[in-house]
């Protein structure tokens, strides 16, 4: 029985691992930046949320597109204003630029929000639904719902539509996509404000089921390395392999060697990988 | 490449450093220890430089790496060992931390090797934060130095530039040596390297453990200095950062480089907002931003264009500059 309900949670758990990793898979494997700013955008994402429900009682899941669409926008900027300026740069210049950034805006945070934890509590926050003797938190299962429903969404967007199918030929090649008529800059801005926003949608989601604070971004953000790593790069069904097999991997490794190492099993992991399938347990090879 | 320095360069850095020396005879105890920090940045900055800088690979494990040493002396000085012994035992920890880390993650490259070397830094923190001889997450006290804060203020002072002396030293003689060549050939192009019988794997590695050593021993001076560590106190992503960027605002694989970038830094940010302490690290955000944008390849290569083109061209160096990376 203890297992079945760890087994639950884990995949609840592995479900927002993949929708918090999904925009930054994207935004490395398509620009080879390794965004920083990611888990800050969660951290925003989720601030909307929040204050949405505090100062004006919205539902928290009504409040998703909000945080996306406004994050999307402060992606765009990001990326058109600053990003695109060094695209072409050693490319851990556009990690150490995000991490600026990063630096700036956590601190802007602190200052605005204070540096407390803080949760959206709706009415349905403590209800939980029987399932063959186990139970499942309602909001978990939304959030898994949701994340999941999102993250199909995203498929669908890159392999379908004209604006998708322009950001995958920019990742195979920068210069024939350029040839093609693809309007480089343009792309990169759309496709790092998606990465924005899935992270705030996926904050919007963390901030009901968890608790988020200005500072809560690194964690976030080590999960998605974690993850990525794991799952390999650049493909959706990655993320969600990676999200999964880390939230059974900390869920058990809490069960048997107590709460306190289950960040450090994460890192172990990652390193594990990184020995052993530095391309990712799904990646393709050669596709750093 | 690396020319020898001139014997010009050599009286400037042997001034620099009886300035250095002398330095505690004539400031107050604050002064002091601002430019302790000053050099504690400098041997992280200078030892970034010899993976990071020379070898292009772009770590994330200094922080590791002092945090590793700040624990060894934490340790063992409660044991009862002598200071500067630990300091010796940390380096050869560290080392030896770095040989066995070295061999599986300097097979990654780029993005993959940064998380390899940032999740090392993390796994250490979670380890220092659950392990019983650590302390845990309450932190770790050590012995109380004896003698008055003029005494242990100038002691820690100095052991710290001796550590930065060993540094900048090392950093010297490797730069002018096979092995410095060697590195920078294979940051331009490893497979070419390797083909030019160059022992990257080998050269690689004695990088990496280069790199860690000086940290190792910066952490150790840092732990007696403080009295009392906690895990997230150093094992700190900040402090690779900040190696990071001095050695960028300074001239990536130089010697000079980090340490112009470290006195720039610490100094100017001290002078600038020294009254806004809460919001240094928002300061240091936006530096990082202004350094990437303008100065990718560092002050020391803008002091030479200037030189050969004059000051009125200063605007369209900072110019060109950013326009040289964009989409």
């Amino acid at each position: 029985m203890v297992y079945g309900q760890i087994l639950i949670n884990s995949i609840l758990l592995g479900g927002i691992y993949a929708c918090i990793a999904v925009g930054f898979s994207l935004v490395w494997g398509v620009m080879n930046i390794l965004n920083i700013l990611h888990g800050t955008f969660l951290m925003l994402g989720g601030y909307v949320t929040f204050w949405m429900f505090k100062l004006y009682g919205v539902d928290p899941f009504l409040s998703l597109p909000l945080s996306a669409v406004s994050m999307f926008c402060a992606g765009y900027a990001v990326q058109r204003g600053l990003i695109n300026k060094i695209v072409r740069a050693p490319m851990f210049m556009s990690l150490i630029l995000t991490f600026g950034l990063q630096l700036l805006i956590v601190r802007l945070a602190i200052y605005f929000f204070t540096g407390d934890f803080r949760s959206v509590q709706p009415s349905y926050a403590g209800f939980s639904i029987p399932f063959m003797g186990l139970s499942i938190p309602f909001v978990r299962i939304s959030i898994f719902v949701l994340g999941v429903a999102l993250t199909s969404i995203l498929f669908w967007f890159m392999g379908r539509t004209r604006t998708g199918r322009a950001i995958r030929a920019t990742r195979m090649d920068l210069d024939s996509a350029q040839l093609m008529g693809v309007d480089i800059g343009r792309i990169y801005a759309i496709t790092y404000g998606i990465g924005a926003a899935a992270a705030a949608t996926s904050g919007s989601l963390v901030s009901v089921g968890f608790a988020i604070s200005p500072v809560s971004d690194v964690e976030f953000l080590s999960k998605s390395f974690i993850i990525c790593t794991i799952g390999g790069l650049g493909n959706i069904t990655g993320a969600l392999a990676g999200g999964l097999i880390l939230g059974l991997a900390e869920n058990f490794g809490a069960l048997y060697l107590g709460p306190g190492l289950q960040n450090a099993i994460g890192y172990v992991l990652l390193i594990l990988v990184l020995f052993i399938k530095p391309s990712g347990l799904l990646g393709r090879k050669g596709f750093e | 490449m690396f020319r020898p320095w001139s014997h010009i360069q050599w009286f400037g850095m042997g001034v620099g450093l009886l300035a250095l020396i002398l330095l505690p005879s004539f400031v107050e105890n604050d002064e002091i220890r601002k430019w302790m920090d000053i050099l504690m940045v400098a041997i992280l900055a200078t030892s970034w430089n010899f993976i990071g800088g020379l070898t292009g690979y772009p770590s994330f494990a200094p922080a590791a790496f002092f945090g590793l040493g700040a624990y060894t002396t934490a340790i063992l000085m409660n044991a009862g060992f002598n200071f500067f012994i630990t300091l010796g035992i940390g380096a050869c920890l560290g080392a030896l931390v770095a040989l066995a880390l070295g061999v599986p993650i300097l097979r990654l490259r780029g993005h993959y090797f940064a998380i390899a070397t940032f999740g090392v830094a993390e796994f250490f923190r979670e380890l220092a934060d659950n392990l019983r001889i650590t302390g845990g997450g309450d932190g770790i006290n050590l012995p109380q130095i004896t003698g008055g804060p003029d005494y242990f203020t100038r002691f820690f002072y100095f052991s710290m530039l001796g550590v930065a002396v060993l540094a900048v030293l090392t950093q010297y003689f490797v730069t002018r040596h096979r092995l410095g060549y060697g590195l920078v050939a294979i940051r331009e192009n490893e497979d070419a390297a390797a083909m030019t019988g160059v022992d990257t794997t080998k050269y690689k590695i004695i990088a990496f453990v280069l790199s860690s050593i000086f940290p190792a021993m910066g952490g150790g001076v840092y732990a007696y200095r403080a009295a009392f560590l906690e895990p997230i106190d150093v094992f700190d992503v900040l402090f690779s950062i900040k190696a990071i960027v001095m050695s960028m605002l300074g001239g990536v694989g130089t010697v000079m480089g980090p340490l112009v970038g470290a006195l720039m830094m610490e100094y100017l940010s001290d002078y600038l907002w020294g009254a806004f302490t809460e919001f240094h690290s928002a300061f240091l955000g936006i530096i990082i931003v202004l350094v990437v944008l303008f100065l990718p390849r560092g002050l020391m290569a803008v002091s030479q264009e200037v030189k050969s083109r004059g000051w009125g061209s200063l605007g369209v160096i900072l110019k060109s500059n950013i326009q040289r990376f964009k989409v």
